[in-house]
């Protein structure tokens, strides 16, 4: 490794700064996190567990920019995404986040390659053959290039996860987000999953964040980081 | 190869079938029935427009001594068209020659007919008998008001004038009234001969025999008790007089008109000739044809606006079916870095396809509706209008884009509408839905 890519793979792609999150539970403020700090180099696989409500989901959230923190900074690849737009948002996600849920949210009148496919019809620059001959090799990632006319409800729920991949790498992104992506599995299908996704972290050098309760799992990561009540506790 | 967006949008149309084909009957239907209501006000302005121009003889353009229109009546002397006057809107018209099919002279008057028995009023038209010949047979006439000029066998006042000239025609309801039961060919010579009495232009009353050779409707009810038409010598003869009343222009192609009609107002007024000259729908001459034809695009607007309602609130029902099962996939598609904008597009094609199928399937349905219609050979009495006339439902090509254009105009409008506001909800709160 050279000293510009040593470089490039100690910066941080997030930066989490003193990030307040609350919720409305009926007339409680439920605090999600309360000045939470983290950053995640480039390239890193890490799993972020907690129990059930200790804001795993809401950290993953405001990394992804789905959601807003109370206050704090956001930083990933040094943009401060809180002061960006929603359609800068939209971009963002689009070229430099994959995201993998633990329901797979395909879309069910979709094949696989459609819906592999899907990320890459809103970039206008992108040719129909540029996007088939990408769609193509996620779906080779994922072992899956047999199935791309299948529809999801034909498919097993391993499999759909893996369309799920695939969809998330199609667009090259920096960083993969993933909720719970083994939860709706069986033990020996999400031990798959886990391992596809860190063969796709090493292959591609993307940096994966998952979080997940599943503690079978954490033997299989190279950075666990355990979130409690809104706090990091690394 | 199909772009994905309207792969996605059809693959959603087909998702739930049953919506989408209500959906569709009620585009289809209210599409199919406004193709036919046009096509039927369409038929009713081609007919009105036939009647005033070619049927009435105002012409395209009609030129009257200025002020005539309000004044010939009770001042004619005054208000005539002498020989000066006519060689004036001849002059004026010379430039525009190309574009003139032909040319007639009227004269109108009022006064009394008379068969011996009975005598009732009557409002005469004098007309050329050469331009008569060629109206009788103008193809618009043979196409919207046939009914209108195929009485008498075919026979005109040009072939009347040339054995008898002082052959008239009445309309059928004015025979009745003076003891005549049409057809009038059956009519004796005793029987035919009828005087016609008025005040002359000089104010004295003065009379002229005639014989009724010919029948007529004016089409239209209010006239078709009074009328009688007669070659203007025989209506020049009871006047007095050797002026007329207007002469009309018949023009080759009506795309000239507003044209022609600025460019003759400023000729007459640049040489100071005291000419007045009148489009057919200038509501001075065709005031009847102005007033049905408003009323009718009254009425076609309102139903317009009621379809394009239904249609609109069957695209917002479709939508809103749609966006609440598929809540989820919103904020999937919105995670995957779509904007409010493209998601909204989208569901926009969906409401785009769905609509262009349903206008074509509307534009086919119109098309055999009228076609059996035309088959039936159903009779209409259109508004105002002596007699009936076969109804025409012909769906029009210029008609039926336009109103694509407007139903696909609402249906995007209104998914849009309905579509954007919940893309602007939080993502979060989109992905947790659990859908209908």
């Amino acid at each position: 490794m050279n000293e510009a890519s040593k470089r490039s793979a100690d910066k941080s792609i997030v930066k989490l700064e003193n990030v307040h999150k609350s919720y409305m539970l009926g007339e409680t403020t439920v605090n999600a996190l309360s000045g939470l700090s983290f950053s995640l180099k480039r390239g890193e696989f890490i799993a972020l567990i907690g129990a059930s409500g200790a804001g795993k989901s809401t950290l993953l959230n405001l990394v992804g920019c789905l959601d807003q923190p109370d206050s704090g900074k956001i930083l990933i690849d040094d943009v401060d995404v809180t002061q960006l737009s929603d359609d800068e948002k939209s971009d963002l996600r689009n070229h430099k986040i994959g995201f993998i849920f633990q329901s797979f949210n395909l879309i069910p009148v979709l094949n696989v390659f459609e819906n592999v496919e899907l990320p890459l019809m809103i970039r206008k620059e992108m040719s129909v053959a540029e996007r088939s001959e990408k769609v193509r090799k996620a779906l080779k990632d994922v072992g899956l290039e047999s199935f791309h006319k299948s529809l999801p409800d034909k498919l097993s729920g391993g499999q759909r996860q893996r369309v799920a991949i695939a969809r998330a790498i199609v667009t090259d992104p920096q960083l993969i987000l993933a909720d719970e992506p083994t939860a709706n599995l069986d033990s020996k299908t999400a031990h798959m999953i886990i391992d596809l996704l860190h063969e796709l972290n090493l292959k591609h050098s993307v940096t994966c964040l998952f979080c997940s309760h599943d503690e079978k799992l954490m033997g299989r990561v190279e950075r666990t980081v355990r979130i409690k009540d809104g706090i990091i506790e690394e | 190869m199909i772009d994905l967006s309207w792969r996605i949008a059809a693959k959603n149309i087909l998702r739930n079938k049953r919506r989408s084909l209500a959906t569709m009957i009620a585009t289809t239907v209210g599409f199919a029935g406004l193709v036919l209501l046009s096509g039927y006000i369409d038929c009713v302005d081609s007919i009105l427009k036939t009647n005033t121009i070619y049927i009435k003889q105002n012409g395209h353009l009609s030129f009257y001594k200025k002020n005539a229109v309000e004044n010939f009546f009770s001042r004619p002397a005054l208000y005539a068209l002498m020989s000066e006057d006519q060689d004036h809107v001849y002059a004026a018209l010379k430039p525009w020659k190309n574009d003139i099919e032909f040319t007639a002279s009227v004269i109108t008057g009022m006064g009394l007919i008379s068969s011996g028995e009975k005598s009732v009023p009557f409002m005469a038209t004098g007309i050329d008998p050469e331009a008569d010949h060629v109206i009788k047979k103008h193809a618009a006439v043979r196409k919207w008001t046939p009914e209108l000029a195929s009485d008498n066998g075919g026979a005109d006042f040009k072939s009347v004038v040339s054995f008898d000239p002082s052959g008239i025609s009445i309309t059928k309801s004015l025979g009745e009234m003076i003891g005549h039961v049409p057809p009038f060919n059956k009519l004796t010579d005793e029987q035919r001969s009828v005087q016609l009495a008025a005040k002359n232009f000089f104010g004295d009353l003065n009379a002229v025999n005639a014989n009724i050779r010919l029948s007529h409707t004016t089409g239209m009810a209010f006239l078709d008790n009074l009328s009688v038409q007669a070659p203007i010598s025989v209506i020049q003869d009871l006047l007095s007089t050797d002026g007329i009343t207007a002469i009309s222009v018949f023009l080759k192609d009506e795309a000239v008109l507003a044209e022609m009609l600025k460019d003759l107002k400023q000729s007459f007024k640049k040489n100071n000739w005291q000419i007045d000259v009148y489009a057919y729908n200038d509501e001075a001459v065709g005031s009847f044809y102005l007033e049905t034809m408003g009323f009718l695009f009254v009425m076609g607007g309102s139903f317009t606006l009621l379809i394009l309602g239904a249609v609109a609130l069957s695209v917002v029902n479709s939508m809103t079916m749609g966006i609440i099962e598929r809540t989820k996939e919103i904020g999937t598609l919105r995670a995957l870095g779509f904007t409010p904008r493209a998601v909204t597009g989208l569901f926009a094609k969906e409401a785009l396809l769905l609509t262009i199928v349903s206008t074509a399937a509307g534009a086919a349905l119109s098309l055999v509706v009228a076609a059996f219609v035309d088959h039936l050979d159903l009779r209409v009495f259109p508004p105002g209008t002596a007699g009936s006339v076969k109804l025409w439902l012909r769906p029009n090509v210029e008609i039926c884009g336009y109103l694509t254009l407007l139903f696909l105009a609402i249906s995007y409008g209104t998914s849009f509408l309905t579509v954007y506001r919940k893309t602007k909800i939080k993502i979060i709160d989109l992905l947790i839905d659990a859908g209908a």
